[in-house]
């Protein structure tokens, strides 16, 4: 029997309007309606074609509910391409329903923030989290370290832009598989910011990884192009990101910061590698060492392991695609999962 | 790590700049444009790239900080001077040498000067202890911002001064001067440790199968 919550969020989640379902199903928008509202059941046979249509394994649409969840954008991008971002942000979640049966993990450890001051909040998480003044540590291990998911979200709806939601108490940060190195951390530290409760998440991240007092005793003021650039390395932000951080805490003057601006228009720099899911890579290599395979998983799931691997692109190795199938050699397969 | 003054600034070289119409921070400006420029020299460019480059942003900020204040640069024979609006100084940039900055000690321009310099340096001839007793236009007295660039381990270290020549023939360097403000060095320190390949430092996530 078809779950009416499931219609939507299968269509949603494929970017399709009703009108659109329809023709591909061979059925009419006005039906599409009735079943996502409940007010008609379709007959196996339809149900059939619907699944086919929206490209999901059978059985999809006749499982249970799967669980709403709230998500503010902080991208303009277009509405269809947010909701399916929400809708892969939902089957993620139930991905992680899944592991969560499967594994122990750290729990959420999220200071809940009471005042304005992103500055001040951001001092205050890395304080808890044993990290004063120093460049912060990978930032998607930090954030599984104390409790946060991390996933991708699938290529198909990156346009939505990174973000962050809560579901029964576990917080989720979606990250844009697109983003340079440079720009999923600081996605990642502006996530932070958002579930921390802070009204300014841009100025968090930007505090957050470069902590006003590490800054003040590591960057002397008036630093050339290169040293700003070799700076950048230490503390794993783009030179750009740093070069306006200098400028705000008066390391750099007005003229310095639109030179080295200018310069590094010029050139290429920042961080050479994205940084990964570690929870995600000992989860993949605990079950495949257990005999389960992304495709058994996706299975369980009532996915197909495209969607599977769209929500750990980028973060994780995975075995791919092979259907646990040995190679040539008599070994599986893997693939880098990376843009 | 970094660009500071190796003693400190005094109220005295604050007044005697300010006596030119000159902060300190005009000539930071121009010294921190011009060694922030020495590094996009190619790498097989003519040896003397870096330098040509540093007097190109020197000239180019300092008189782009002062034109903002009411200065009007000076483009005579191509000399990269910037002449005070109201009081007769007109300032140029030079490269001095080792003794740049130390008071007494024997400071030479590092190349010799062409026409126009040896032109408006005879201006310097008169009155030159008392700067600002003519009001005729002709009548400038020629300043420079000198500076001399030295390594000092991994420290590039920025010697400098404002310093106002006597007159000198075409063609010869400078080595005789009417006036010397000399000022503490500007210190460039080292680069910090290139980044590691690996990126920033992993955090243990414990992950523990359930049973």
């Amino acid at each position: 029997m078809l779950t009416p919550s499931r219609l939507v969020l299968a269509r949603t989640r494929r970017g399709l309007t009703a009108v659109e379902l329809a023709r591909k199903a061979g059925t009419s928008p006005a039906s599409i309606g009735d079943y996502e509202h409940g007010r008609r059941r379709p007959r196996p046979a339809t149900t059939a074609r619907l699944t086919e249509a929206l490209g999901f394994p059978p059985g999809f649409l006749e499982a249970d509910d799967v669980p709403e969840v709230e998500v503010e954008f902080a991208t303009p991008a277009a509405k269809r391409q947010q909701d399916a971002a929400i809708g892969a942000a939902r089957l993620a979640i139930g991905f992680d329903g899944w592991l969560t049966r499967a594994f122990t993990f750290p729990e959420p450890d999220l200071p809940a923030w009471e005042h304005d001051d992103p500055e001040t909040a951001a001092e205050v998480v890395r304080a808890r989290w044993g990290i004063p003044h120093r460049p912060a540590p990978n930032l998607v291990h930090l954030l599984e370290a104390h409790g946060v998911r991390v996933f991708s979200l699938p290529p198909d709806c990156a346009g939505a832009g990174p973000f962050s939601c809560r579901h029964a108490g576990t917080p989720y940060v979606f990250l844009d598989p697109t983003a340079s190195p440079d720009q999923a951390r600081f996605d990642a530290a502006r996530e932070l910011g958002r579930l921390t409760g802070v009204t300014d998440p841009q100025t968090f991240a930007t505090a957050f990884l470069l902590p006003r007092a590490g800054l003040l005793a590591g960057v002397a003021r008036g630093p050339v192009t290169e040293q700003v650039v070799a700076h950048s390395g230490t503390w794993h932000v783009s030179p750009s990101l740093l070069a306006h951080r200098l400028l705000d805490l008066g390391l750099l003057s007005r003229t310095q910061h639109a030179t080295v601006c200018a310069h590094l228009a010029r050139r290429t720099a920042g961080m050479v590698q994205r940084e990964t899911s570690q929870l995600l890579t000992k989860v993949f290599r605990a079950l495949r060492a257990q005999g389960t395979t992304p495709h058994g998983i996706a299975r369980e799931l009532l996915l197909d392991v495209e969607e599977l691997n769209g929500l750990v692109f980028g973060l994780v190795l995975t075995a791919l695609p092979g259907r646990g199938e040995p190679g040539r050699s008599g070994r599986p397969n893997l693939t880098l999962v990376r843009r | 790590m970094r660009m500071s003054n190796a003693t400190e600034l005094t109220a005295e070289h604050h007044a005697q700049l300010a006596e030119l119409g000159l902060r300190v921070d005009h000539l930071d400006e121009a010294i921190w444009a011009g060694v922030d420029a020495r590094a996009s020299a190619p790498p097989l460019g003519p040896t003397n790239g870096a330098g040509l480059l540093d007097w190109i942003h020197r000239v180019g900020r300092l008189r782009e900080v002062l034109v903002a204040e009411g200065w009007t640069r000076v483009d005579k024979w191509n000399a990269g001077l910037v002449q005070h609006p109201s009081r007769p100084v007109v300032l140029g940039t030079l490269q001095g040498n080792r003794h740049t900055g130390t008071p007494g000690a024997p400071l030479r321009s590092d190349y010799a000067k062409g026409p126009a310099i040896a032109a408006l340096m005879r201006g310097n001839d008169r009155d030159q202890f008392t700067l600002f007793d003519s009001l005729h236009a002709h009548e400038w007295k020629l300043w420079f911002l000198v500076t001399y660039p030295r390594q000092e381990g991994e420290r590039l270290v920025v010697l400098r001064e404002v310093a106002q020549p006597e007159p000198t023939p075409q063609g010869q360097v400078v080595d005789r001067w009417a006036h010397r403000i000399t000022l503490p060095p500007l210190v460039f320190g080292p680069l910090p440790a290139p980044r590691g390949e690996h990126g920033p430092e992993n955090v243990d996530v414990t992950v523990t199968p359930r049973r």
